[in-house]
């Protein structure tokens, strides 16, 4: 069969209209595609979260206990300064009321700067160096102790050098002790993040 | 799209509706100027109609022919080349296969019909395209007389076929369905008793004529079958008993008619009814239109099927997204019920998480806080407790004075965590052997007493690391008399270890 112009013109609209319905068509199918493919984004998403939340609450369920525990802790850390900014200041007045209730001859004391302890992703920790003049060595022990047990913070003691005064700094003032002592310690605090759970 | 059927008789031309078995005659025109006239107004009319046009004339030809086996276009020009031969080069013309012979050479059979007079269509056909109607093609009642018989399953390998349009017998030659020889005769008496005479009359011409044209043998019987109204039946079965070797079947042609579902039952003897039914429901391939007569109907059919094909495209479009949709709508409930399961679980998961004190902080960030917590916690020591066993050791010594107590609660490094194992402390006991006018041999008891007295606390390694008199091999050891001698202080150094707290 050989088309005429006039044929041509004649298959014009029957085109039109087939191009027509075939765009109608294929609009319909991607439209009504992109819907099933982002309602199965959907279904991924919600069956992430159906994981998540499953997975979190078995979680819970076994270490309920443990959990219970840990945040006891936490807050007891909290409680006793550990957890938290550093209260140097109550530090301080620490030291100086350990130092007036034993009765100890000299005292002197230097806290380095804070410093982040490696791997421990919230722990701090600030070296002490404190130097006493005591007149008993069990003066020496109930301070390290009330230190350990009353500082807002945990108190790591690293070492604590006990030594006995010449016998000419002895003679001339006996007040001041018969004894030097020279400790270092770690006071440790935690930073707790804010984000909430 | 109505489909309209034309009938062309040698007089006039009939126009016809066909809906759903419903024939219905719709105009009739002369074969002169103003039935032309009124014939091209009426396709005008209906110009998106699809026509078929059925041929009653005497003028038709019917030639079977051998040709050799060939294909394409060398078997078209071979087709043209005879139909020319045989027919004069008649433009209405059709080449039906027969099959091949079962030879080497494979030789085709083949069936050349003709319709010899075309300028007894020409005037209708001219209308037909100056109206630019679709013309689906031209076809002779003898091409429905094989497929009647095989719709009313009448089989037989030959036969003849006589059934009355107009007023005219047709009467036709059938072989396996195919007529290979069609005539019309006049009927010059219609009343039912000249009907049935020119029927007996006429088969028994026909089958004189094939038997002269050798398409027969002499003695070989044929069934004859004649369709006939059923008033008339009884008339021409007894005008037509069987005869030497024609044996007679009539056929009731309303009978016929329900049979092939047409509504419109016919009311006489007339047959043109069920062939025009036959040309609507099942046209056979081969008809006598050229391209030239065909050429809107090809055009009608390429614009159909544009349009068709779009459809089609949106139906499948539309198959498509209802499965989409339903995959969808599946897939959206799914999530829901996904999500409101999810919900009840994170409200059972605060449920519990709120008899937890309230911290502000995760459970993981929890958990290595407080474990971070227990780990440092092991580093914790006092110096108390190895100090006061020192001194109880010390205590029952006078002879030993002591000078310094160096401890360590463990190496001197940064403090860290993750590590599993407790550091040891150690403490260096640094003092002074005192004793009287004494011996380098009693010095050196004095210290084993002190080594073996540490020795004795729970849990502790003790390492001497400078003992008051140095006798070893590997030192110079130097001596003399008197006082001096005696009264320089024997300084020591001892070290304890502990690895564990008591």
């Amino acid at each position: 069969m050989k088309l005429t112009q006039n044929d041509l013109r004649r298959l014009g609209l029957p085109v039109l209209i087939m191009a027509l319905l075939m765009a109608i068509g294929a609009w319909l199918a991607w439209q009504t595609r992109q819907g099933a493919e982002q309602a199965t984004r959907e279904l991924q998403s919600a069956t992430d979260a159906h994981h998540r939340a499953e997975l979190r609450l078995r979680q819970v369920r076994t270490e309920e206990q443990e959990i219970k525990d840990r945040s006891s802790l936490l807050q007891r850390m909290q409680r006793d300064g550990i957890a938290g900014e550093e209260k140097r200041l109550d530090w301080v007045e620490l030291l100086r009321d350990i130092q007036r209730e034993l009765r100890i001859p000299g005292m002197k004391y230097e806290f380095g700067t804070q410093a982040a302890i490696a791997g421990s992703n919230g722990w701090y920790t600030s070296p002490l160096r404190i130097q006493f003049r005591l007149l008993h060595e069990g003066d020496l022990l109930r301070a390290l102790e009330r230190i350990e047990r009353q500082a807002k913070a945990l108190v790591v003691v690293r070492n604590c050098k006990l030594s006995v005064l010449p016998a000419s700094t002895n003679d001339g003032a006996n007040l001041s002790g018969q004894l030097a002592a020279d400790c270092e310690m770690e006071w440790l605090t935690v930073r707790l993040p804010e984000t909430k759970s | 799209m109505i489909r309209r059927l034309l009938y062309l008789n040698t007089h006039r031309l009939s126009a016809y509706t066909w809906r759903q078995g419903r024939l219905q005659a719709e105009a009739s025109f002369d074969g002169n100027d103003e039935g032309l006239r009124l014939f091209g107004e009426y396709l005008a009319e209906h110009p998106r109609s699809h026509y078929s046009l059925l041929v009653n004339v005497a003028e038709e030809g019917h030639v079977v022919e051998t040709i050799p086996f060939l294909q394409g276009k060398d078997r078209q020009t071979l087709l043209t080349r005879k139909i020319g031969q045989h027919f004069l080069g008649s433009p209405l013309s059709c080449a039906t296969s027969l099959g091949y012979e079962k030879t080497q050479r494979k030789n085709e059979k083949v069936l050349l019909s003709a319709l010899t007079n075309p300028a007894h269509l020409e005037p209708w056909l001219q209308r037909i395209e100056r109206a630019a109607v679709p013309l689906a093609g031209i076809y002779t009642v003898a091409q429905f007389g094989g497929l009647l018989l095989k719709k009313l399953g009448l089989t037989a390998p030959r036969c003849l076929m006589l059934s009355m349009q107009d007023h005219s017998i047709r009467e036709s030659y059938v072989v396996n369905g195919q007529a290979q020889f069609s005539r019309m005769a006049p009927l010059a008496d219609s009343s039912i008793a000249g009907v049935a005479s020119t029927f007996a009359a006429e088969s028994g011409k026909l089958y004189q004529y094939l038997i002269g044209q050798r398409l027969i043998g002499r003695d070989e019987s044929l069934p004859v079958f004649i369709i006939a109204h059923p008033a008339s039946l009884p008339s021409i079965e007894k005008a037509c008993p069987d005869r030497g070797s024609l044996s007679f079947s009539f056929i009731d042609n309303r009978v016929a008619a329900d049979k092939l579902n047409l509504h419109s039952l016919p009311d006489d003897n007339r047959c043109d009814p069920l062939f025009l039914h036959l040309l609507a429901t099942d046209p056979p391939r081969q008809q006598y239109a050229g391209e030239a007569h065909r050429h809107h109907y090809h055009q009608s059919l390429l614009r159909r099927g544009l349009v068709t094909a779009g459809l089609v495209t949106l139906m499948a479009s539309a198959i498509f997204s209802a499965r989409e949709l339903y995959v969808a709508c599946d897939l959206r409930s799914e999530a829901a019920a996904l999500s409101a399961n999810e919900k009840d679980l994170s409200q059972r998961y605060r449920s519990i998480s709120a008899t937890f004190p309230q911290l502000g902080i995760d459970n993981e960030t929890l958990r290595r806080l407080t474990g971070h917590h227990a780990e440092l916690l092991r580093h914790q020591r006092q110096p108390g407790p190895i100090l006061t066993d020192i001194s109880k050791v010390l205590d029952k010594m006078p002879a030993v004075v002591l000078d310094e107590i160096d401890w360590k609660n463990g190496q001197n490094f940064r403090l860290t965590v993750g590590g599993h194992t407790e550091p040891p402390e150690t403490a260096i006991i640094r003092g002074t052997i005192r004793l009287e006018r004494a011996s380098p041999r009693q010095i050196l008891g004095t210290y084993d007493e002190l080594i073996d007295a540490l020795r004795t606390l729970p849990g502790v390694t003790v390492t001497a690391l400078q003992r008051p008199v140095d006798i070893e091999s590997n030192a110079p050891l130097r001596g003399g008399d008197g006082q001096e001698d005696e009264s320089r202080p024997r300084r020591f150094a001892v070290e304890i270890a502990r690895s564990r707290k008591p």
